[in-house]
């Protein structure tokens, strides 16, 4: 086959031309074996541009394209569209940057048109030896698995069960409503918490498209978008929740109390017991690691009083799979051990000192205390202190999380309105920046809450009070104020086990250990695993506005990946030239994305075209010389370089 | 057109580029003024620049007031603000770096102690803790020394007080140290 | 067990009841101090204040003995053995100062290569010795005496070896083997002004002030330190916080040695008794008859 190839050379306004003279390169780019056609034109990607390489390719029966312009990430899609309405393989496009590449950051123009030259040279020597390339598509489950009932999964799940999709939600406590369910009021609105998102909660129970698994964790996941195979253990209830009715007598006569997780520990429940009164599903479990009855084979006061006759002490762990098209990761946060970290707090020594949760859980009216705040000795406090940044901005832990400074706010708004005591809000910096926020602050300030900026130093105990140090920086005094309880607003960090979730659905974490979106700006919902998708505080701290928001994209996401029923796999994708495997697997071991895999009866490793990104690492890796990347073959590269350097 | 005095820059603003360079002040630009240091520090209530302030001066490149601020001089070297600061900045070091720029500035009971002591460890290899104290103690005078001599006797008499110094045999080699040193010296200044 | 031990210039005079304790008490547990030949000053926080390159180099030149005798360092003052800890990591690291400090050093003909660590004898008596061997020795227990073990700053910071730098127990841990009664103060971690007593005499005697009346409001009927200078400033000021700040502290002071050689049951004399300004009656009953 002869090469007949077709240059343009674009001015994109001035953007090109102000540095590179286009008609020289265009004059030049016509000298070249095999080019056809060298056109130059103010806007390639305009409709007229384009339509120009749709009448070359018919009037000369051009072959080949070459359009030197912008950064193929702005319009490689656009001119393999203008190939492929004018019958040529999109594939046999090739683009040479002389935006972004030269214009933009080449200061003469001599030399700027030297560049733009040799990118054509180098486009026009590779793009002859383009090969026509497939996109595949292999059909896709539209069914999509949530990772986490809390605010971020259950906003995922409805959305996408509001437009017909069938959406499996797995939540690992025994109810969905993660960390929102535990807070009193939420800020800027005060609204309480649990009244905007118990709706929700029901919603999702009583949804036909969202089957709801709770003391349900994702074992094993394989596959790959569009077919994930997904393998989830239930934990068992030990309860019948269809012959349930709620009626809550095994957990009135129940005689074993235990601390509470649900109230952070600072009251009790039940060994059978409902976390909270509106907890979905509102049907008990047993946690069978503090019965009486698995322990000794006493007791079964539950078994007996049941009118349902619902207890069933031998229910079995269930494992269960599921096959998915898409997955949200919502798993959400949690706070970190502000004992060990900050000891000079006083957290877990000092009676009084607590987290932002467990303030929630004491404010909140179904809490341990039904809603009095108390601080040291179980008293009314006089005054109280809230600190920001506890274990953020800090040397071990340098991210903001965000959401504290509005939390801290809250909190101080929260205490003032109940108790009327004196309250000191210790800060660094006042972070109001979402709508509302910034008016809330004057507000709580309006109320008389003393804001003092400085990171408070210590806080120790004197007699009865803890004193709270740090300076007054706006004034520049050291203040050493004395309190009766002290609300930290901690970090929100990922969960304890966010590495072994990471390592089992194949995704990545950043240094603060998050979930890794696929682009910090501008995809902040995609993972780089095809097909997983991230949403809420799992991916970075945030509050609900931020959380919702993100976790509808979340669900717009997989509508876009799955609607068609059809995953397209792009053309340019690594390919194994099976005979030339020695089966050393070398390219497992480097592949991201687990896309090879080694097949011992034939010997040689195969490609799962799905997962595969294009990347190039096992084609680098490979000493046989059997892998190459589809679109970036060797000869191709080479072909491309010694076009550039022959100037 | 004149400038209104009161808007001028910093007067020396590669100053806190200078800090930077000294052990333990390497992140002094990501101070965020927090005041951690301050509400740690034991003489902050008794600084007239608490030490955060100290951080402000150096960030705005004003060499002048950081090196002319008492502050400096309080510091007790207790480490409380280097294990906290959130950013990672031992302001412990950054006043032994102002210190040193400023050493030859100024004539104080400080300064003078600090030299004393110094000067006896180039000269002797270990300090004469008594002459050092006499420097310290005279320096305000007779009232002063009357103040102190029932302690110095008190020394004396529990054995605790040599009345002469005692040379090491390498005292030499540890002149020639502090010598070489001095040659190398970052004067953080015009030099 | 052996160690280069460096006294550190206080031990020599000032504060020669730690010397004396120190070294009693580690013999009797065993270890071995060969006090290096012809150490120099570690600079203490004067050096630094007038080049801090000059106080690494300084540490340095210890370090470098120790390590020609291929011993690691036990330090009983904390300031020197901050000094020498940081003398250690600054002399070499990869870093501009590094780089000063061993030029420095080569021209006296020194070189310091980190061999030698640096180990301050509370860190050596808990995690070497064991507090369990320090028990099984005791022979005169300080049942019911209510000690207020006196951290003080540079025992913790910037790095130290204990657990927690916030909230050392180390010393606690250790006097309760000795059969004390630690008790916990607010004052534990916090200065006691060091130098500054020469220097900003008024306000170091209120940070003195306020750790005596924390102590006595703790329960403590003695202090128990580490430090030469923490010592020399509780107990040989103490008279002068009273006068200046109209105070009636009367609140004994001791090494932390000087206790462990009581319980140990050492002869008094190897452990420089009487040498503080501050008497302590209190630990009459626990030298009864032993006493010469």
């Amino acid at each position: 086959m002869t090469a007949r190839i077709g240059v343009y050379i674009c001015h994109c306004g001035t953007n090109i031309s102000a540095k590179v003279d286009c008609e020289a390169v265009t004059r030049y780019a016509a000298t070249l074996a095999g080019v056809v056609v060298s056109r130059a034109y103010k806007y390639m990607c305009s409709d007229p541009g384009q339509d120009m390489i749709k009448d070359d390719i018919k009037e000369h029966g051009l072959n080949r394209v070459v359009v030197a312009s912008c950064s193929p990430r702005m319009h490689e899609v656009t001119f393999r569209r203008a190939l492929a309405e004018a019958g040529l393989n999109p594939y046999l496009l090739e683009m040479a940057n002389i935006r972004e590449g030269v214009s933009w950051v080449t200061k003469d123009k001599l030399e700027a048109t030297i560049k733009a030259r040799a990118l054509v040279r180098g486009a026009v020597e590779r793009v002859a030896l383009h090969a026509e390339l497939e996109d595949s598509y292999v059909p896709a489950s539209k069914d999509v698995l949530v990772v986490g009932g809390g605010i971020a999964g259950i906003t995922a799940a409805l959305k996408l069960a509001h437009s017909g999709i069938k959406v499996t939600l797995v939540e690992r406590d025994p109810s969905i409503g993660g960390q929102m369910a535990r807070f009193d009021k939420t800020f800027p609105t005060l609204d309480c918490s649990a009244c905007i998102l118990t709706p929700k909660m029901v919603e999702v129970a009583q949804h036909p498209n969202i089957e709801l698994l709770t003391l349900a964790e994702v074992s094993k996941v394989d596959g790959f978008i569009g077919n994930f195979d997904v393998t989830i253990k239930v934990k068992p209830r030990s309860v019948d929740v269809d012959l349930c009715t709620g009626c809550g007598t095994c957990w009135e006569k129940c005689p074993k109390k235990v601390a509470s997780e649900f109230d952070m520990n600072l009251g009790q429940r039940k060994a059978i017991y409902v976390p909270f009164p509106q907890a979905v599903p509102n049907k008990p479990v047993i946690d069978r690691a503090n019965c009486t009855y698995y322990a000794t084979g006493k007791c079964k006061a539950c078994e007996i009083l049941c009118p349902a006759k619902a207890i069933r002490f031998d229910q079995e762990e269930q494992v269960v799979t599921r096959r998915v098209g898409a997955i949200i990761m919502a798993t959400g946060y949690e706070l970190p051990d502000v004992g060990q970290e900050i000891p000079q707090y006083g957290y877990g020594r000092f009676d009084g000192v607590m987290t932002g949760l467990e303030f929630e859980r004491l404010a909140n009216a179904s809490g341990p205390t039904e809603g009095k705040i108390v601080g040291r000795g179980g008293k009314e406090p006089k005054a109280v202190a809230v600190l920001h940044c506890v274990g953020s901005r800090d040397e071990s832990r340098p991210q903001c999380s965000r959401i504290c400074c509005m939390a801290s706010l809250k909190t101080s708004h929260l205490v003032k309105e109940r108790t009327g005591a004196e309250v000191y809000e210790f800060y660094i910096d006042m972070r109001s920046f979402g709508k509302g926020y910034e008016e809330f602050y004057n507000k709580v300030r309006d109320e008389g809450i003393r804001m003092i900026r400085g990171k408070v130093a210590d806080i120790e105990e004197v007699g009865d009070r803890l004193v709270v140090k740090s300076e007054d920086t706006l004034r520049g005094v050291t203040v050493a104020i004395p309190v009766d309880m002290v609300v930290l607003s901690t970090a929100l960090v990922p969960r304890k086990d966010a590495g072994e979730v990471a390592a089992c659905f194949g995704i990545t974490r950043g240094a603060e250990g998050f979930f890794t979106e696929e682009h910090p700006k501008l995809e902040p919902l995609k993972t780089a695993t095809e097909g997983i998708f991230l949403a809420g505080a799992c991916q970075g701290p945030k509050d609900i506005p931020d959380t919702v928001a993100q976790a509808t994209g979340a669900a717009t996401e997989v509508f876009v990946k799955l609607s068609t029923g059809m995953v397209k796999i792009p053309a340019t994708i690594a390919a194994v030239d099976e005979p030339r495997c020695s089966g050393c697997q070398t390219c497992l071991t480097v592949c991201p994305y687990g896309a090879l895999a080694y097949d011992a009866a034939a010997k040689v490793v195969r490609l799962t075209k799905a997962k595969c990104h294009g990347c190039g690492t096992c084609v680098a890796s490979c000493p046989s010389g059997a892998l190459h990347l589809l679109g970036f073959e060797s000869h191709q590269i080479l072909a491309q370089i010694e076009g550039v350097c022959a100037l | 057109m004149t400038v209104d005095a009161h808007y001028t820059g910093p007067t020396d603003p590669g100053f806190a580029h200078k800090v930077a360079s000294y052990p333990g002040a390497e992140a002094v630009l990501h101070c965020m003024q927090c005041g951690v240091c301050s509400g740690s520090c034991p003489m902050s209530e008794f600084m007239p620049d608490p030490p955060r302030r100290l951080m402000a001066h150096i960030l705005a490149g004003d060499r002048e007031r950081a090196l002319a601020s008492e502050s400096l001089w309080y510091c007790t070297s207790c480490f409380t603000c280097a294990v906290r600061c959130p950013q990672g900045i031992s302001p412990t070091d950054v006043m032994f770096a102002l210190r040193s720029m400023a050493m030859d500035q100024k004539k104080s009971l400080s300064t003078k102690f600090y030299k004393a002591f110094t000067g006896n460890v180039a000269t002797y290899g270990r300090v004469f803790e008594a002459g050092v104290a006499m420097t310290a103690a005279t320096h305000g005078g007779l009232k002063s020394m009357l103040r102190n001599a029932p302690l110095g006797l008190g020394l004396l008499r529990r054995g605790r007080m040599s009345l002469l110094p005692h040379r090491i045999s390498g005292a030499g080699e540890v002149a020639a140290l502090v010598k070489a040193v001095a040659n190398r010296r970052v004067t953080g200044g015009k030099a | 067990m052996n160690f280069a031990y460096y006294p550190g210039c206080s031990l020599t005079t000032s504060a020669k009841d730690y010397d004396l304790s120190a070294r009693a008490v580690m013999t009797a547990l065993g270890v071995g101090l060969e006090e290096i030949t012809d150490w120099n000053c570690c600079g203490a926080s004067a050096a630094p204040s007038v080049d801090p390159f000059l106080g690494v180099a300084l540490s340095a030149r210890n370090l470098a003995l120790a390590e020609a005798n291929q011993r690691d360092v036990a330090v009983a003052c904390p300031s020197c053995y901050t000094n020498l800890r940081r003398a250690r990591a600054a002399a070499t690291a990869a870093t501009e100062v590094g780089m000063r400090a061993r030029e420095s050093l080569q021209e006296g003909g020194y070189r310091v290569s980190g061999e030698s660590k640096v180990r301050h004898l509370v860190d050596i008596i808990v995690h070497e010795v064991g507090l369990g061997a320090v028990r099984s020795r005791v022979k005169r227990p300080l049942t019911g005496l209510m000690v207020a073990p006196y951290y003080g700053c540079q025992l913790s910071r910037p790095d130290g070896s204990f657990a927690n730098p916030e909230i050392p127990r180390e010393m606690d841990e250790l006097l309760r083997a000795l059969g004390a009664e630690p008790v916990w103060w607010n004052g534990r971690t916090k200065c006691c002004g060091a130098s500054a007593m020469l220097t900003q005499e008024s306000s170091a005697l209120h940070l003195v002030d306020r750790l005596l009346t924390n102590a006595s409001e703790s329960g403590a009927q003695i202090i128990a330190t580490a430090c030469s200078l923490c010592h020399m400033n509780l107990d040989a000021y103490q008279g002068r916080v009273n006068g200046d700040l109209g105070t009636a502290h009367r609140m004994p002071v001791i090494y932390f040695t000087q206790l462990m050689g009581i319980a140990l049951g050492l002869e008094p004399s190897r452990l420089g008794l009487g040498k503080a300004f501050v008497p302590a009656p209190v630990l009459d009953p626990y030298l009864e008859g032993v006493r010469a």
